[in-house]
C-alpha cells in the first residue's frame, strides 16, 4: 500500500506534465520538447516567489499564469509558422528552445542546486495502518487527481472540450465549420504551458531545482504520452499512474533494473497496442 | 573583463598603469593572452618576469551539471595565481581554459584543443572521473605534465597511474577509508546499511568504508540501497528501503542534487531521525547541499572529507576571507582543490627556476611539492602520484554564525591511497 500510494503520487507529478504535452500534441500535432523547459521555468518562478514573499500558494497562482503567457507568445511568434513544415522542423525549434531556456536560467540563477521548503502544513508524514506516507506526496496526488478530473470533465462535457476533441479528430473539418482554429491553437498551447508551470511549482518543494531539471522529467512525460495514446487525457492519467507504480515497485523489487522496467512496460504496451492504451487506431 | 581592458587602455594612454593595474589585467581569463603579453613587455616594472610565458591549459566543466564545480576550481586556482602576481620561476603564468562539459567526447576535444592549438606547457582540471580516465592515455602519450583537480577514480592512482599525471584532489578511496574504523570503533556502531548513488564514485566510496568497517568488527546489513545516478525519479522508495528497525545507522555516498532530494524526502518521512547514526562521505552533506536543504539538514550526521569550512588553521581562515572578498561567495572544497592545484604549479615552476624543458626535472619538482594547505599538510605520494592528506571526521551542526555546517570532531592524518 505504501508503495502504491507513493508510486501514484510520483505518477501524479508526471501526469501534470504529460497532460499538457499530450493535449498540445493531440490537437496541434506539435511535439513540444520545450515543454520540460516550461516546467523548469515554473519551478524557478516558484523559487523566486517563495524566496521573496514566502508564500507557496501565491507561487501556485503566479507561475501557471506566467507560463501560459509565455506559451501564448511563443505560439503566436514561432509555432504558428511551423505547422505545415513537419515534425523535424518542430523538433529542431523546440529543442533549440530547451537550450535557450536552460542557458537563460543559468545566466540568471547560476548552476547551483536550489530548493524550497515544503509549504507549512504539508510537511512531515502521515501514518495509516502501519504505512508511512509523506504528507506532501498525498498533496501531489490530490492535485493531480483534481486536475485530471477537471480536464476530463471539460473535455467530455463542455463545448470547448467538444471543439478540442473534434480538432484532434479532424482539423480541416472543424475549420470548415467556422471555428477559429488558430485562436483555439494559441489558447491550447498557452493552457498546456500553464499546466507545465503548475507541475513545476508542485515539484519544486519535492525535487531539486537546477538548470537541466527539465530533461529528466520530460523523458518520463514522453513515455507517459506514448503509453497513454497521443492526445488522450484519460490515457495520460492511466499512463502516468502506470509509470509511477512501475517506478515505485520496480525500485523496491528489482533495484538493479528500476529504470529499465519503466521502459520495458512501455515496450510491452506498445507491442500489444501500438497506438497506446487510449490511442485511436489509425 | 571588458572593464579591465578599458582600465588598461586608458591607463596606458595617460601613462598611469601601475603594477597593480597590470596584475589585475593579467589576472583576466583566457583569450586575452596576446594583449596581456603586450602589456607585460611595456608596463611591467623591474622584477617582472622576463622568461617565456608559461601556459596552463585548464580543462574544467563550465556548462552542464558540473558547471558549479568547474567554476569553484577555476576561482580557487586563479586566486592563488593572483596572490603571487601571476608569475613563477621568472615566467608569466597564463591560463587557457577549455570546457570539459559532461560527456567524454567533449572533454577529449577540449584537451586536444589546449594541447594542440594552444600548445600549453601543462594541463590541469577534470571534474568527472570518466573524463579524467578517458583522457589519461592521450595525456600520457603526449608526456604532458597534468594535475587532476577533482576526479577521484581510484584507478588513476593504481593500475592507470602515469608518471606525467598527479592528483591534487583525492582518490575516492581516501575520504571514506577512516570512516569504517571511526564508526565501528570510536562511535561504537556495528550494524550499518549502505546507501549510495550507483556509479563509480558511489561504489568506490562505500567499498572503501566497508574494508575498514568489517575489519573493525562491523556488520553490513543488506540489501544495499543503490539509487540510479543521477536519480531522475522519486526518492521515496529508496528512503523507505532503509531498514531503520534492524540497523544502527547508514553510511551514504551521494552528492549534489541526488543528496538534496534524498535528504529532503528522508526528512519528510522522519527516517533518519530513527537512526542512531547517519554517516557518509562528506560530499553527502557538503556546503552546497546544506545551502539547498536548510532545515531539512540531518543534524548530527558524521561524515569524512579532506576539508571542512570550520577548519581553524590560518591558511583556511585566510583563504575563506580572501575568497569571499574576491568572489562574494563562501569557500568550498572544490575551490580549495583549485587553490592547491595553483600552488603546486607555482611551487614546482619556482623549484626549477622556470626551466621546464627538462621534463624529468620538472616532474620531480612537482612530486616534491609540499606545503601547508587550507586542508592541512599537503604532499604527494611517490608510489601513486596522489595527494597524501588528512581526512577529517565532521559532525553536522547548526552553527549560530555559519548556519548549517560541519564541525571537525576527529581527524586521521597522512591518509594515502594504497595504490592497488
Amino acid at each position: 500500500m505504501q508503495l502504491t500510494v507513493n508510486g501514484l503520487a510520483f505518477g501524479g507529478l508526471v501526469f501534470l506534465l504529460a497532460a499538457g504535452l499530450s493535449i498540445i500534441f493531440g490537437l496541434m500535432d506539435v511535439l513540444n520538447l520545450a515543454h520540460g523547459s516550461f516546467y523548469m521555468v515554473g519551478a524557478y518562478i516558484a523559487y523566486t516567489v517563495v524566496t521573496i514573499t514566502g508564500s507557496f500558494w501565491l507561487a501556485l497562482v503566479v507561475a501557471p499564469l506566467a507560463l501560459a503567457g509565455i506559451g501564448i507568445v511563443m505560439e503566436l511568434v514561432f509555432f504558428r509558422r511551423l505547422y505545415r513544415r513537419g515534425h523535424l522542423m518542430q523538433v529542431l525549434l523546440t529543442f533549440g528552445f530547451t537550450l535557450v531556456f536552460v542557458d537563460l536560467i543559468r545566466a540568471r540563477y547560476g548552476p547551483t542546486t536550489r530548493s524550497i521548503p515544503i509549504p507549512p502544513g504539508l510537511g512531515g508524514a502521515v501514518h495509516v495502518l502501519g504505512a508511512t506516507f509523506a504528507t506532501y506526496s498525498l498533496f501531489l496526488l490530490g492535485v493531480a487527481i483534481l486536475v485530471g478530473c477537471a480536464l476530463i470533465a471539460v473535455s467530455r462535457l463542455t463545448r470547448i472540450g467538444a471543439v478540442l476533441r473534434a480538432g484532434v479528430a479532424d482539423k480541416e473539418m472543424v475549420g470548415l465549420l467556422g471555428i477559429n482554429l488558430p485562436l483555439v491553437f494559441t489558447l491550447t498551447f498557452g493552457f498546456g504551458a500553464g499546466l507545465a508551470g503548475l507541475a513545476g511549482v508542485v515539484a519544486a518543494p519535492e525535487l531539486a531545482i537546477f538548470p537541466g531539471m527539465d530533461g529528466s522529467v520530460l523523458i518520463l512525460a514522453l513515455v507517459v504520452v506514448v503509453l497513454g495514446g497521443l492526445g488522450s487525457i484519460e490515457g495520460a492519467l492511466i499512463g502516468a499512474a502506470l509509470i509511477g507504480l512501475t517506478n515505485s515497485f520496480g525500485v523496491s523489487l528489482f533495484p538493479q533494473f528500476a529504470i529499465a522496467v519503466v521502459f520495458a512496460v512501455m515496450a510491452l504496451v506498445l507491442i500489444v497496442r501500438p497506438s497506446g492504451l487510449f490511442g485511436r487506431r489509425t | 573583463m571588458s572593464d579591465n581592458i578599458e582600465e588598461f587602455l586608458s591607463g596606458k594612454l595617460t601613462g598611469g598603469t601601475d603594477r597593480r593595474g597590470f596584475l589585475k589585467l593579467a589576472g583576466t581569463a583566457a583569450g586575452m593572452a596576446a594583449l596581456a603579453a603586450c602589456g607585460g613587455s611595456t608596463t611591467a616594472g623591474p622584477g617582472g618576469p622576463t622568461g617565456p610565458e608559461f601556459k596552463v591549459g585548464v580543462v574544467l566543466p563550465y556548462s552542464g551539471v558540473y558547471a558549479e564545480l568547474g567554476k569553484s576550481i577555476t576561482n580557487g586556482m586563479q586566486l592563488y595565481f593572483d596572490s603571487v602576481g601571476n608569475q613563477a620561476g621568472n615566467r608569466k603564468i597564463t591560463v587557457v581554459t577549455a570546457d570539459e562539459q559532461t560527456a567524454l567526447a567533449d572533454a577529449v576535444a577540449a584537451t586536444k584543443k589546449v594541447v594542440e592549438q594552444d600548445s600549453v606547457d601543462m594541463v590541469a582540471g577534470y571534474v568527472s572521473s570518466p573524463n579524467a580516465a578517458g583522457n589519461r592515455d592521450y595525456l600520457d602519450g603526449q608526456k604532458m605534465p597534468t594535475l587532476i583537480a577533482n576526479a577521484g577514480v581510484n584507478s588513476l592512482s593504481r593500475a592507470a597511474k602515469s608518471p606525467f599525471i598527479y592528483r591534487t584532489s583525492f582518490s575516492n578511496w581516501q575520504p571514506s577509508h577512516p570512516m569504517g574504523t571511526y564508526v565501528a570503533e570510536k562511535a561504537g556502531f556495528k550494524k550499518i546499511q549502505l546507501v549510495y548513488a550507483k556509479y563509480g564514485a558511489g561504489l568506490e566510496s562505500v567499498a572503501s568504508f566497508k574494508e575498514t568497517f568489517i575489519a573493525a568488527g562491523g556488520t553490513i546489513i543488506g540489501p544495499d540501497v543503490a539509487t540510479p545516478f543521477p536519480n531522475i525519479g522519486d526518492q521515496t522508495p529508496f528512503v523507505q528501503a532503509i531498514k531503520s528497525d534492524q540497523i544502527d545507522g547508514i553510511y551514504c555516498f551521494m552528492s549534489g542534487t541526488d543528496a538534496v532530494t534524498f535528504l529532503k524526502k528522508a526528512d519528510e518521512l522522519g527516517t533518519l531521525k530513527k537512526l542512531k547514526i547517519v554517516s557518509g562521505s562528506g560530499f553527502f552533506v557538503e556546503q552546497d547541499v546544506l545551502a539547498a536543504i536548510g532545515a531539512a539538514s540531518p543534524l548530527g550526521a558524521i561524515t569524512g572529507l579532506h576539508w571542512a569550512l570550520t577548519l581553524q588553521n590560518r591558511e583556511n581562515q585566510d583563504l575563506i576571507a580572501m575568497y569571499s572578498k574576491k568572489y562574494n561567495r563562501q569557500l568550498d572544497v572544490f575551490a580549495v582543490q583549485g587553490w592547491d592545484t595553483g600552488r603546486v604549479i607555482v611551487d614546482s615552476l619556482n623549484a626549477v627556476k622556470g626551466k621546464t624543458d627538462n621534463k624529468d626535472a620538472f616532474l620531480k619538482a612537482i612530486a616534491a611539492v609540499a606545503f601547508k594547505s587550507p586542508r592541512g599538510d599537503f604532499k604527494f605520494d611517490p608510489a601513486t602520484n596522489n595527494v597524501v592528506q588528512t581526512i577529517y571526521v565532521r559532525k553536522l551542526v547548526n552553527d549560530p554564525k555559519l548556519g548549517y555546517t560541519n564541525q571537525v570532531i576527529d581527524q586521521y592524518a597522512g591518509i594515502a591511497d594504497p595504490g592497488k
